[in-house]
């Protein structure tokens, strides 16, 4: 007596299509590519939803539901597909089966596959090992020590085919990922299940070779020794350069505004009844300097001239107006003019210099009146024009837009 | 040592491997043979086994880690959505267990006589629910994985019981979170058989031959 030959292609349930099986009887769901409904492959293919909100065609990936390939000397059948997403970045995972080992994972993150299985290994973590686990923190499982590469929680956007559980749009997976290369254990909870899993990198032209996909194998990323991977070419240049502009930018921001070598304030009514004169000393020639005025005017104006004077010699005389109004009523509030200004100079040489400062100026109804006023004179020394700060940023624009443009072209390259 | 036994049926001769053998299913009849105090009994015919993929085979020596064994005997057990091997293996120093495989789902187990565990009571218990079974004088955590009924349908090579085809009982299946599994049989008369033992990698099998 002959047992019957399993069932290898089944009628959908909610629209009638055919649907060609590839896995064993362990699937749990099976997802019908006509009508995208997820079939229950244990209670008689019954209807467990329908992604309405899923009518997206399956990505033109390599590897294709029913092909088979050996790995690790072990026959595999792609039986299903699923497609994660995390902070923008996408996941695809390959279902395999096995009628001899069972069911496997080949994932495709950027241009690397990682073979993977289920194992009920665990890891020594005493408590729940999502809450021990951080980045950078070791942990022994299978008799090796993993480093923690990864944290994070991903969410199921694409299904198809069949899967072992019921995986849904929309399930959410907290998980943590630890390297000890070329082979990673990820441990993941979902709906209060812990579920462990053993990986490795398998490199892509051997996937592509295994499952006789004839196209050029795209080419894949490294794993380092402490488990981090390393950038591609085409994104990891632009990525280092855009930090160290970054990083410049904001160095430069602090350390070459210039170092403050001088600063007082004034009632404006002593600039109006005299000169005032005030030294400042600069330790080094040709040094450019920023002479930075700052009121507290409201509803006044003020008409201020400096000179910048050594001995006899008269270097500087500038005039620089500051004027500041304001009114309004309730939320409909306006106001123009500013209350400081800049001027820029460059001293020939070292020593002790002289600043002398008059002013005058008037007033609106609602001031307190120009001469109550306050005047903060403040010089800066080795200071760096703005203009290299724009330099800089639109270099550093430039690099932005390499990056989103590689991101965009790697984007229509998965969906597609 | 092994015995040569006769098939009532087709007279072919049958290579007994352990003393402690009930039944025989002739490779070559597919006839039952049951073996009581020295005595044989055709029971009639077995259903052959379908030739599925299998990580084991019958005869032929394979290795978990350092452990030899080679499968002498299987039994097919249907649980309605598909069907499981418990395939007896006998080591190199003689001792027998079973491995049970279920597409990749491997366990290695032995019958467990503890009488602490016999006492414990599982009909009433469900899937995902937890007791302590002593396994290596240690009391460990078990959580139900899986419950159902099966019957066994298929079975080949030598067997350490009489095998009943369609006899049909309850089980459950069990996990610690070290991987530790149990397997209890609940049968129609009241009485239960409980098999402890230890989850394995598929990848951990290697085949000798």
């Amino acid at each position: 007596m002959k047992m019957a030959k399993k069932v290898k292609a089944i009628v959908c349930t909610q629209c009638g299509s055919s649907l060609d099986l590839f896995g064993g009887h362990n699937v749990d769901t099976i997802v019908c590519p006509a009508c995208n409904t997820c079939l229950d492959g244990k209670d008689e293919y019954k209807a467990v939803a329908q992604f309405m909100t899923l009518m997206k065609k399956m990505p033109n990936l390599p590897l294709k539901i029913g092909m088979k390939g050996t790995l690790k000397e072990v026959e595999w059948t792609v039986i299903g597909y699923i497609r994660y997403r995390e902070d923008g970045e996408k996941y695809y995972d390959f279902q395999l089966f096995s009628p001899t080992h069972g069911y496997a994972w080949l994932t495709r993150n950027e241009y690397n596959y990682i073979f993977s299985r289920d194992v009920k290994d665990m890891p020594d973590i005493i408590g729940n090992p999502l809450d021990k686990l951080y980045t950078g923190v070791k942990f022994t499982a299978r008799d090796m020590q993993f480093n923690v590469i990864e944290k994070g929680y991903e969410e199921i956007d694409f299904v198809a085919g069949e899967l072992t559980w019921q995986g849904k749009v929309g399930d959410g997976t907290g998980y943590v990922t630890g390297a000890k290369p070329p082979y990673l254990y990820t441990i993941s909870e979902e709906r209060n299940e812990m579920s462990f899993s053993f990986g490795e990198y398998i490199d892509t032209e051997l996937v592509y070779k295994a499952f006789g996909i004839n196209e050029a194998a795209p080419k894949a990323q490294t794993v380092q020794k402490g488990g981090s991977k390393s950038s591609s070419l085409m994104l990891g240049i632009p990525i280092i350069l855009a930090f160290v502009v970054a990083i410049i930018l904001i160095v430069a921001s602090f350390v070459l505004s210039g170092k403050k070598i001088f600063s007082e304030s004034y009632k404006c009514k002593e600039l109006v009844e005299g000169k005032i004169t005030k030294k400042f000393k600069v330790n080094g020639d040709n040094k450019l300097l920023l002479l930075d005025l700052k009121t507290n005017f409201s509803d006044a104006w003020g008409f201020f001239t400096l000179k910048i004077v050594k001995g006899e010699t008269e270097y500087f005389t500038f005039n620089k107006e500051i004027a500041y109004y304001s009114g309004g009523y309730g939320e409909d509030r306006w106001s123009e003019g500013s209350r400081s200004e800049d001027v820029y100079i460059r001293l020939p040489e070292k020593g002790e210099y002289q600043i002398v400062i008059e002013g005058e100026g008037g007033y609106g109804i609602s001031s307190k009146g120009f001469r109550n006023e306050n005047l903060t004179v403040s010089i800066y020394n080795n200071v760096i024009l703005s203009r290299y700060f724009i330099i800089a940023a639109i270099l550093l624009g430039f690099i932005l837009f390499i990056l989103f443009f590689s991101y965009i072209k790697d984007n229509i390259e998965f969906d597609n | 040592m092994s015995e040569t036994i006769n098939c009532p049926s087709c007279a072919a001769e049958l290579d007994k491997k352990i003393n402690s053998t009930k039944h025989l299913i002739c490779e070559y009849c597919f006839s039952s043979i049951f073996l009581e105090d020295g005595g044989v009994t055709n029971l009639g015919k077995m259903a052959e086994l379908i030739d599925e993929p299998s990580i084991l085979k019958l005869g032929l020596d394979f290795e978990y880690r350092d452990w030899n064994f080679v499968p002498i005997g299987r039994v097919r057990y249907d649980y309605g959505r598909g069907w499981w091997d418990e395939w007896f293996v006998m080591d190199t120093t003689g001792e027998t267990k079973w491995v049970s495989v279920d597409e990749g789902h491997i366990a290695i187990e032995e019958k467990d006589t503890n009488p602490e565990n016999a006492s414990l009571y599982f009909d009433s218990i469900s899937v995902g629910e937890s007791t302590n079974l002593i396994i290596d004088d240690e009391s460990l955590s078990f959580t139900v994985t899986e419950k159902k009924h099966c019957k066994c349908i298929a079975a080949e090579g030598e067997l350490p019981f009489q095998i009943i085809p369609d006899e049909e009982f309850d089980y459950v299946d069990l996990l610690s979170k070290n991987g530790k599994s149990a397997t209890v049989e609940m049968f129609n008369d009241g009485t239960k058989d409980i098999f402890l033992g230890t989850w394995v990698d598929p990848f951990d099998i290697k085949a000798c031959y």
